[in-house]
């Protein structure tokens, strides 16, 4: 009876300790589908995820980077001015080309994002060593808000609460804007173009662009096409005739470009002046990130002027000075002003 | 016309003398033939006569005036090389061919013209391969090609013709009918200077013989002259035996070497039995 | 193996019926009537006429003129180097100009940026295989080593330029200029080729008599009163300065230079005064011919140089077919 009790006892104890053991380990399920336990706290990120890094800052944990990896941006040489007052440390902490392992060890990270689609390979080593790696990939608006919460959830809880309130303003704005566009039959939304790094590449129906226009109440008109960005002559560009033009921010040319462009002038937008050129203040606003939430504010704001939905600019500051802690200056703020 | 090296040398490299002070003339209306074992400078020296190189020493005179002072142009309607048998690479017609000849004669911008092909269908002529003329060269004979590249000296208006081994690859009717056009050409006024491995040849088809070794001239004359068992076997390390009859020297035909033999008896004895 | 002289007209005439009926064919709605009713009656439709002018010709006459020229430097360079395997490419034009292009990519410079820098690289690279090789001697077999080196230096060079460029907005672009196309073409960035392809094409034109002899062998051609350094000189120069716009207005194009002069050599005869303008004919027929192809036939633009390359390939081993069964005969 005796030999019984304590072993009860000892179970007992032994289940308290690894129950408090366990407290301090988050468990997830990276876009892979592997089972990670990420030990807590985390105070050592490095992001060879180009995407993932802004992801970082936008929780608030920008300063607990070792190492990272900027979609954009290759050398700091590259960088625009804001990224100077974000990220002091820019210099050490950018890295480009492929991760090496050792070299993240090194840096003593506790934590490694992974991209599914370029460094997924740097796993299996990190895993040897003991270091918990995520393996993560976003492609669609549903993708961004889980991976925020993801990361919220193994960043602590300070970043946790961020992580909602991100979530819960990417909701807002979708959903204004969708009650906006609703009040526009299919057929009369804005026919909408959106260019790639050149003015005669589009982007296709599958990409993340097409979606945003989506939400933001147009309609793409290139999104017939398949895979990712396509070239297309100008007379496909006249025969879709769009009502308005996008140029993303990592375009090389502007929206005066195209409208002082004696061949364009065919083009229905170009004779409305409805070209515009997407602002960037850290990441791109059309690719999946946290600030594609102001992709669809700025969108909005260009297919509806005047339905006055939202205050670009002043969505912009409080976005930026939220989740960046970084405030816009007036030029840039100004940069969110739509035709 | 006369065409004369006078005392030329010549050396691809410093030290290495291919041609030392040679001198050698050709007339118009003579076949003067050329021979001389592989290396002996005969090559060299055509290409001397052809004004493609200078010798180093000595002159060459072209109707009594250095070659060098000719333009390219005024030396190419004079002199013209027939080369040794190729392969061309591309299938241009014997007409086409032949045409090339009178590249002296056309305008840097412009074509052949009535004149040229006159002269183009006179060559042909000569050479009897008019009804050839729209053949494509690869689907030539041997001979018949050789006949083409004399044809196109002809049209060059070229009063000397330098040849390099013309026989080389021809069978004996080939060889036959090649030297045929060439003594006819000779008879009408042209020079033609051969260079050749075969004594029988220069003894059948030549007018004139110099015999070169390492670079100098040996002998030189007449056929019948210059061409004796001592000098061949000076010339090719080889015995031969000149069978003549009363007419004079009519063929020469090597002699088979005693394999067993050491080749300084077979020098001494040589120079003892000429 | 004289052409037919209905051949040779029916050959001269096809690039220019081509280029007609070019303008009347593409994406923007309206077959030929409608085009023809846009050009020449007052009530036509304004943006199709537009389209027509602005969009349709200055491309369909690009592609006449890009084709003409990497085909007649293709022929002159097989005559030249007197080997059939030799083509445009061979005196590192086309990787100067690809390092050029991406280089201008690079550092974000305009469209005019890229053409200029695109063929500045690419007579460079000329102009470098020419110093070496006339200090050794301007052989043709030397030109070839050193078009080789030097080529491989510019690809190297250009291998340097796409891993550091951003995967976002320049190496896409990067890629797309040197899969070859048309669809940047415009009045605007097209008078470099209509002012270099006259004069490249014309001096070949006029010495193309002339090349035959240069086909020779530098011995013979020589010994034919012709001056042969400064002529073959002269004639790379011609070529390298046609294929160096050709590639800065629509990128690398394979197989023309190639395969054209070959067909042609074989309606038109070796002779380079016929062989020249048959190939200039051919070439740029073959290119307005794909160049319509590639921008109606789907909604997207096929890239050029796929297009020669899906042509080409077959094209040259049916060639090679007939050639290696004609050499079987003569044996």
């Amino acid at each position: 009876m005796k030999k019984s009790v304590g072993f009860v006892v000892v179970a007992m104890l032994a289940s308290a300790c690894a129950v408090s053991a366990f407290a301090d380990t988050v468990e997830v399920v990276d876009s892979v589908g592997r089972v990670v336990q990420v030990q807590q706290p985390v105070r050592r990120i490095a992001s060879t995820y180009g995407m993932g890094t802004y992801y970082v800052y936008a929780l608030g944990a920008g300063d607990r980077l070792v190492a990272a990896w900027y979609v954009g941006l290759k050398s700091a040489l590259q960088a625009p001015a804001s990224f100077a007052v974000l990220e002091p440390r820019l210099g050490e902490l950018l890295c480009s080309g492929d991760p090496n392992v050792e070299d993240l060890v090194a840096r003593g990270a506790d934590l490694v994002l992974a991209d599914v689609a370029k460094t997924a390979a740097v796993a299996l080593p990190l895993e040897e060593l003991g270091v918990p790696t995520l393996v993560l990939g976003v492609e669609t608006a549903q993708g961004v808000v889980d991976l925020t919460l993801l990361l919220g959830s193994v960043l602590g809880e300070a970043a946790a609460a961020r992580a909602a309130a991100l979530v819960a303003d990417f909701y807002r704005v979708y959903g204004m804007a969708s009650v906006a566009a609703s009040e526009t039959p299919t057929a009369s939304r804005p026919r909408v173009l959106f260019l790639g790094a050149d003015p005669l590449r589009v982007a296709s129906g599958a990409m993340y662009q097409t979606g945003l226009i989506e939400a933001a109440g147009g309609v793409s008109v290139s999104a017939d096409l398949a895979g990712s960005w396509n070239a297309v002559s100008l007379e496909q560009i006249l025969v879709w005739n769009p009502d308005v033009i996008v140029i993303p921010s990592y375009g090389d040319y502007t929206a005066a470009d195209l409208l002082s462009n004696p061949d364009w002038q065919s083009v229905h937008a170009v004779r409305l002046g409805r070209v515009a050129k997407m602002p960037r203040v850290f990441g791109t606003m059309d690719t999946p990130l946290p600030e594609s939430l102001l992709g669809v504010v700025w969108l909005s704001a260009l297919f509806y002027p005047e339905r006055a939905t939202f205050d670009a600019p002043a969505e912009a500051t409080a976005f930026y000075s939220a989740y960046y802690g970084y405030s816009l200056t007036s030029a840039e703020a100004e940069g969110f002003l739509t035709p | 016309m006369r065409l004369e090296a006078v005392r030329a040398s010549f050396e691809y490299r410093r030290g290495t003398p291919c041609l030392r002070r040679v001198s050698f003339a050709v007339s118009a209306g003579e076949v003067a033939f050329l021979l001389g074992a592989n290396g002996s400078g005969k090559t060299t020296l055509l290409s001397c006569l052809a004004g493609m190189r200078r010798p180093t020493e000595g002159t060459i005179l072209l109707d009594g005036r250095a070659l060098e002072t000719f333009a390219p142009r005024e030396r190419a309607k004079q002199i013209g090389v027939v080369p040794q048998f190729y392969e061309p690479a591309w299938g241009f017609s014997v007409e086409e061919t032949v045409a090339l000849g009178r590249a002296p004669y056309v305008g840097l911008f412009a074509r052949p013209g009535r004149e040229d092909r006159l002269a183009v269908e006179r060559a042909l002529d000569a050479v009897g391969l008019a009804r050839l003329r729209r053949r494509p060269t690869p689907r030539l004979s041997g001979g018949e090609r050789q006949l083409v590249w004399i044809a196109r000296g002809i049209a060059q208006g070229a009063k000397c013709l330098l040849l390099d081994e013309p026989a080389a690859h021809l069978d004996p009717h080939h060889e036959q009918a090649v030297f045929a056009v060439v003594r006819r050409l000779a008879a009408e006024g042209a020079a033609f200077v051969v260079a050749s491995h075969h004594p029988g040849s220069a003894l059948l088809y030549g007018h004139t013989v110099t015999l070169l070794r390492e670079g100098e001239v040996l002998n030189a004359g007449t056929p019948g002259e210059a061409m004796t068992e001592a000098s061949l076997y000076a010339v090719y390390g080889v015995d031969f035996t000149i069978v003549a009859d009363r007419g004079g020297a009519r063929a020469i035909v090597p002699r088979l070497a005693d394999v067993a033999a050491a080749p300084s008896t077979s020098r001494a004895r040589g120079m003892e039995a000429g | 193996m004289s052409p037919r002289r209905g051949t040779l007209a029916f050959l001269y005439a096809l690039p220019f019926v081509l280029l007609f009926a070019a303008l009347l064919v593409g994406r923007y709605g309206g077959g030929p009537g409608d085009v023809l009713r846009a050009l020449f009656s007052a009530d036509g439709d304004g943006i199709l006429r537009s389209v027509v002018l602005r969009v349709r010709l200055p491309r369909a006459i690009a592609a006449l003129l890009v084709g003409a020229n990497l085909a007649v430097a293709g022929a002159v360079l097989q005559g030249l180097f007197r080997n059939p395997l030799v083509d445009s490419r061979i005196l590192g034009v086309s990787s100067g100009a690809a390092f050029g292009a991406a280089l201008a990519i690079l550092v974000s410079g305009g469209a005019l940026a890229v053409q200029t820098s695109a063929f500045a690289f690419a007579l460079l690279a000329v102009v470098l295989v020419l110093c070496v090789g006339w200090r050794l001697g301007a052989a043709p077999l030397v030109l070839i080593l050193i078009g080789i080196a030097v080529s491989a230096l510019f690809d190297s060079s250009l291998g340097l330029v796409k891993y550091v460029a951003d995967p976002l907005s320049k190496l896409p672009s990067i890629t797309y200029w040197l899969l070859g196309g048309l669809g940047g073409a415009s009045w605007s960035n097209l008078v470099p080729l209509l002012v270099l392809s006259p004069l490249g094409l014309g001096f070949l034109f006029l010495i193309r008599w002339r090349l035959n002899v240069l086909t020779l062998g530098d011995d013979e051609a020589t010994s034919l009163g012709v001056r042969v350094r400064p002529l073959r000189a002269g004639a790379i120069a011609a070529a390298a300065l046609l294929v160096a716009a050709s590639v800065a207005q629509a990128g690398t194009i394979g197989w023309i230079g190639l395969v054209i002069p070959h067909v042609a050599r074989s309606w038109a005869g070796p002779d380079h005064a016929r062989l020249v303008p048959a190939s200039a004919a051919l070439g740029g027929a073959v290119l307005v011919a794909l160049d319509t192809t590639a921008r109606t036939a789907l909604a997207s633009e096929i890239p050029l140089g796929i297009l020669t390359g899906l042509l080409g390939v077959p094209a040259f081993l049916f060639l090679l077919g007939g050639y290696v069964r004609q050499k079987e005969g003569i044996r």
